[in-house]
């Protein structure tokens, strides 16, 4: 299901008028219109998004949740910018997105977008702390890699390269780097799905924390239905469509949350 | 520094196994270079320098007397800028530590001053004293080998009179950069002289008071070299002039000139194979990377690297290990080019004979480096740049293995490890496949390397032992009468005398002319028989005019064409002879004629130039020295030294050229399967772990990895034979045709040390690869992610 009015709102935002952000639910800062992606592996074509509508707003939390399969992670790899729909629009602030050019999407990625992966992806030939600094040397005004590590509650693991550090402390370092830019978006694909339950709920803490205090528009995906509980907005999808959606009036903190 | 260069610093450290091996192969491609071009380059800034410095003449012209006077009529030649006449003759120099004398030539000086052209530089004592008659300069090579100081006495053989000359000083002129006696073909320092005499003493020593009986003359900027060369040759004829010659023929020039030539074949061959297998390594070794690197590339792309970055990123990887063998490159080229510069300088003596390393040299270098890097990498780059970010976050599809009918029916037979390796191979036949061309390339470059070795046996045994049959051949200072040859069979111990004719000519065929040796056998030359393709004795017909395969081709001709033969002695009137047929011959241009033939196309009486002498071995060093003293004889050259001579000299430059290659073919069989043994077991870590977890032992886990391995090597050696002919065939085809032909000869001997190379080489790499297995981590390497 859908919701009508979101796209009109977005519709009306998109002809150029300076995007205002109510505090409940403002102007979405991205959103999808008829999304459909498919792929082709090997022999045949894979229908991962089937025409998806989808806005995030500022400073909400949006919980994507859906089964392996259901297109979360598609959807999310075009919401950041990382693939191109094959049909539908996405549009972030007024931009189209799904016009852009490989250099322009580069620079969304760059200036906009913050990535948590659910295996971490940090570089492994460089330490925590240069990890983040490869986000903050290519962008304007981030933090300093230390002020975003004590962020996550990991300045003293700073010198440490991925090998040494746990599942849990690599993903905050991922999310720290992923903040370290400052971004409008922070789009997080699992990031507890390697990880135990006590670590995992850590990683989401940090995640609320950020989306708290820095404001940033939020999207984690998860398998884990439970996680919704922590969200502003539950999204469920399957089979490459919008399965439901529900809004939640009192958001728990994750040291609630139990799966 | 940027993180992303840091990234770059700590991956080329973990990858140092790679960098270094991959980095050899490119300096051994770029000190080939260097070596050889920088060899090139010094030998040829000094020997322009020198030849300028002393003047050096362009024209250079041999006659038997010619009166003073005909200097001027030479100088109003067009063309001819300045003209030098002087005495130059024949001598025998007597040594005890010679079995036989050595051949020497004594060329006048003027009595004050340097020669206005082929200057003469002192280097140790003084210039002769004029007054005294029996003083001369010595040349710094046989001094050197016979470790003659000024002030020494000579014992010297002129004209058959018996002299005490006074070594007055040491010398060098850019005429004998090197001494190579008349009738060999290869320097012999020890038994060549040249004694620089005063004028006078010089017209004294062979009766030529009012004239002269050489001229050397320097040409115009604008001058027409071979008009200059027909108006001497007019000029001298009636006086016996034996034909004027350029520069490129005078023989210390030519020998040079033939030895820089091979370095310019190699200096851009070597360099091209070795840079291309480096190339292709590199390729190799950055998809792999980039395939094992693929979460990262997908991360740096999403986190807002542009693909310029990433593509940026890989290529300095490669540009860095291309630099590092460029560095290394550069600096073992120069060792290499001074130890072999230092090499040439034993035989060529020139005053500034030193390897320079030039910057415009180091800049091609280190550029020709970059560009193999770059060559190399833009395909794996490529890669990088293109991989969407989104696909890379995905894990690579797995594999697709098919059963395939013939290999199936194969793989079914064998057991589950070879069945691993055989389905692999066959998944990538085109990794298998390129590995094995990396190994045959190596392959290639040891045949090469032994091949020449392998020409000279060959030169040295079919054609020297066989082909020459004589134990020795003497030259007259004229031709003699026919009849006065067979009078030398008189001398005790000649079991057989043969003679013929040979005389310089020039051949003419439409605009295509070259200078030959016009030589007139006897009908049966049974010491110098021709010899057919198969090494059969042809008998040469009273009408047969055969050319040279190597002659008939420069000037595109075949048997019934008619071709213009000028002979460069007596009337010199051209003749129309129909060409009969071609031989093969290894060395030099040559027109083979009956002599009865020969001698009525010049007109003359028989006459022989050379006569050839089959001697009791137990009377050799006597009949040698009879001959010796004999008038009329201008040098008697034994057969068994000259192959000893051409040997020595060979194998001393061969070997450091054949050690040099080998060196660089070992390095390249490494770089190959250690490279491919490194990325095969990066790539299937997981796999082998899991292999190692359901209880395969490490050596059956090894084999996996060796037997793929061992699959390349086994392709790549047939493959690598083959391409070292070729390789050889292609060299020998850049070379200089109508000095040197070697034969495309390989023996079974450089084919089998090629395979063992190669298979020892791999027995190394796969041993290296082999400790890194036994390093892996089982459980780390599950734990990751695919």
């Amino acid at each position: 299901m859908t919701d009508p009015k979101a796209v009109e709102t977005q519709a009306t935002s998109a002809r150029g008028e300076p995007v205002a952000v109510t505090p409940a639910r403002g102007e979405p800062v991205l959103a999808a219109q008829g999304v459909t992606k498919v792929y082709r592996m090997g022999e045949v074509d894979v229908h991962a998004l089937r025409g998806v509508d989808f806005a995030l707003h500022a400073g909400e939390l949006v919980v994507l949740l859906g089964m392996s399969g259901s297109g979360k992670s598609t959807l999310l790899n075009i919401l950041g910018g990382l693939d191109i729909p094959t049909a539908g629009t996405v549009r972030y602030r007024g931009g189209n997105l799904s016009e852009a050019s490989e250099r322009e999407l580069t620079q969304y990625r760059r200036t906009h977008v913050g990535f948590v992966f659910q295996f971490y992806n940090l570089i492994p030939s460089l330490t925590a702390r240069e990890n983040i600094a490869l986000v903050t040397d290519i962008v304007d005004n981030p933090m300093d890699p230390r002020e975003a590590l004590s962020l996550v509650g990991l300045e003293e693991r700073m010198d440490h390269f991925p090998a040494q550090l746990s599942g849990g402390e690599q993903q905050r370092v991922a999310i720290a780097r992923a903040v370290a830019k400052r971004p409008d978006i922070l789009l997080c694909d699992e990031p507890t799905g390697a990880l135990d339950f006590r670590t995992g709920v850590r990683v989401l803490e940090v995640i609320a924390r950020v989306n708290r205090e820095m404001g940033t528009a939020t999207a984690v995906i998860t398998h884990n239905a439970p996680v919704g509980d922590m969200a502003n907005r539950v999204v469920s999808l399957a089979d490459g469509l919008i399965h439901s959606e529900r809004v939640n009036q009192h958001p728990v903190s994750p040291q609630e949350l139990s799966w | 520094m940027k993180a992303l260069h840091i990234k770059l610093f700590r991956d080329l450290w973990i990858m140092r196994g790679a960098v270094f091996t991959i980095g050899l192969v490119v300096a051994a491609g770029i000190a080939a270079f260097v070596t050889m071009r920088g060899t090139w380059l010094s030998l040829s800034s000094s020997r322009d320098r020198y030849y300028a410095a002393e003047r050096f003449g362009d024209v250079f012209a041999h006659v038997e007397r010619a009166p003073a006077t005909l200097e001027g009529r030479i100088a109003e030649i067009p063309g001819v800028a300045r003209t030098y006449t002087r005495v130059v003759g024949g001598a025998r120099v007597p040594l005890p530590k010679l079995d036989e004398p050595a051949q020497a030539v004594v060329v006048s000086i003027p009595p004050r001053g340097k020669p206005p052209l082929n200057g003469v530089q002192l280097i140790a004592g003084r210039l002769p004293d004029p007054d005294h008659d029996d003083e001369i300069l010595l040349l710094e090579l046989f001094a050197l080998a016979h470790d003659i100081k000024p002030g020494a006495h000579l014992s010297v053989v002129i004209e058959g009179r018996q002299r005490e000359l006074r070594v007055a000083g040491i010398a060098m002129s850019p005429e004998f950069v090197l001494a190579v006696p008349n009738g060999a073909s290869a320097p012999a320092p020890e038994r060549f002289a040249v004694l620089w005499m005063p004028r006078a003493a010089a017209d004294a020593a062979y009766d030529m008071r009012g004239a002269f009986n050489d001229v050397v003359l320097e040409l115009a900027h604008d001058a027409e070299p071979e008009r200059v060369i027909r108006g001497v040759d007019q000029v001298l004829h009636r006086y016996g002039g034996t034909g004027a010659y350029l520069r490129a023929r005078q023989l210390s020039n030519y020998f040079l000139a033939q030895d820089m030539a091979q370095l310019t074949t190699i200096a851009l061959f070597a360099p091209v194979i070795f840079l291309a297998v480096a190339a292709f390594l590199l390729n190799v070794v950055l998809s792999r990377l980039i395939e094992l690197d693929r979460p990262q590339i997908a991360t740096l792309k999403a986190v807002g690297y542009s693909n310029l970055d990433v593509g940026l990123h890989y290529l300095q990887l490669t540009l860095i290990i291309a630099l590092f063998g460029g560095l290394v490159g550069v600096a073992g080229g120069a060792w290499l080019g001074r130890g072999m510069t230092n090499l040439y300088a034993k035989f060529y003596r020139m005053p500034t004979l030193a390897f320079v390393l030039e910057h415009s040299l180091v800049v091609t270098a280190l550029c020709v480096s970059l560009l193999a890097g770059l060559v190399g990498a833009s395909l794996a780059v490529r890669q990088a740049v293109l991989l969407p970010p989104a696909e890379a976050m995905r894990p690579a599809a797995p594999a697709s293995y098919r059963r395939g009918r013939l290999l199936g029916a194969l793989i079914t037979w064998a057991a589950p490890s070879t069945r691993m390796v055989l389905r692999e191979v066959a998944r990538r036949p085109m990794r298998t496949l390129l590995g094995s061309i990396g190994v045959g390339a190596s392959v290639g470059i040891l045949v090469l390397g032994q091949f020449f070795t392998d020409a000279m046996s060959f030169l040295i045994d079919e054609y020297m032992q066989n082909a020459q049959r004589e134990t020795m051949a003497v030259a007259f200072t004229t031709p003699v009468n026919a009849s006065a040859v067979q009078a030398l069979s008189a001398i005790p111990g000649v079991r057989d005398v043969q003679w013929h004719h040979m005389l310089s000519a020039r051949v003419r065929s439409g605009h295509r002319e070259r200078v030959v040796a016009l030589l007139g056998d006897p009908t049966r030359h049974t010491l110098r028989p021709l010899l057919d393709d198969q090494g059969n004795e042809r008998e040469l017909g009273d009408d047969d005019v055969l050319f040279t395969e190597t002659l008939a081709q420069i000037l595109h001709v075949k048997a019934g064409d008619v071709v213009e033969i000028e002979p460069l002695q007596g009337e010199r009137t051209v003749k129309h002879v129909t060409l009969t047929g071609t031989v093969p011959e290894l060395l030099g241009l040559w027109v083979h004629m009956p002599a009865e033939a020969l001698h009525r196309l010049l007109g003359v009486t028989p006459t022989a130039s050379e006569a050839l002498l089959m001697v009791d071995s137990d009377r050799v060093m006597q009949v040698q020295a009879e001959l010796t003293d004999m008038p009329g004889v201008a040098s008697v050259l034994r057969k068994e030294l000259a192959i000893a001579e051409f040997r020595k000299q060979t194998s001393e430059s061969m070997g450091t050229f054949t050690m040099v290659l080998t060196l660089f073919a070992v390095v390249i069989s490494i770089g190959v399967v250690y490279n491919n043994a490194r990325v095969a077991l990066s790539l299937r870590a997981r796999e082998l772990a899991s292999l190692r977890v359901l209880g395969f032992t490490r050596a059956e886990v090894a084999s996996i990895l060796t037997g793929e391995l061992a699959i390349q090597v086994c392709v790549g050696i047939p493959f690598g034979l083959v391409f070292g002919r070729y390789l050889a065939r292609m060299m020998l085809a850049a070379g200089d045709p109508e000095a040197f032909r070697l034969p495309a000869m390989i023996s079974h001997h450089t084919y089998a040390f090629a395979a063992v190379v190669t298979v020892c080489a791999a027995i190394g790499s796969a041993w290296l690869v082999r400790r890194k297995l036994n390093d892996l981590d089982l459980i780390e390497v599950l734990k990751t992610r695919e």
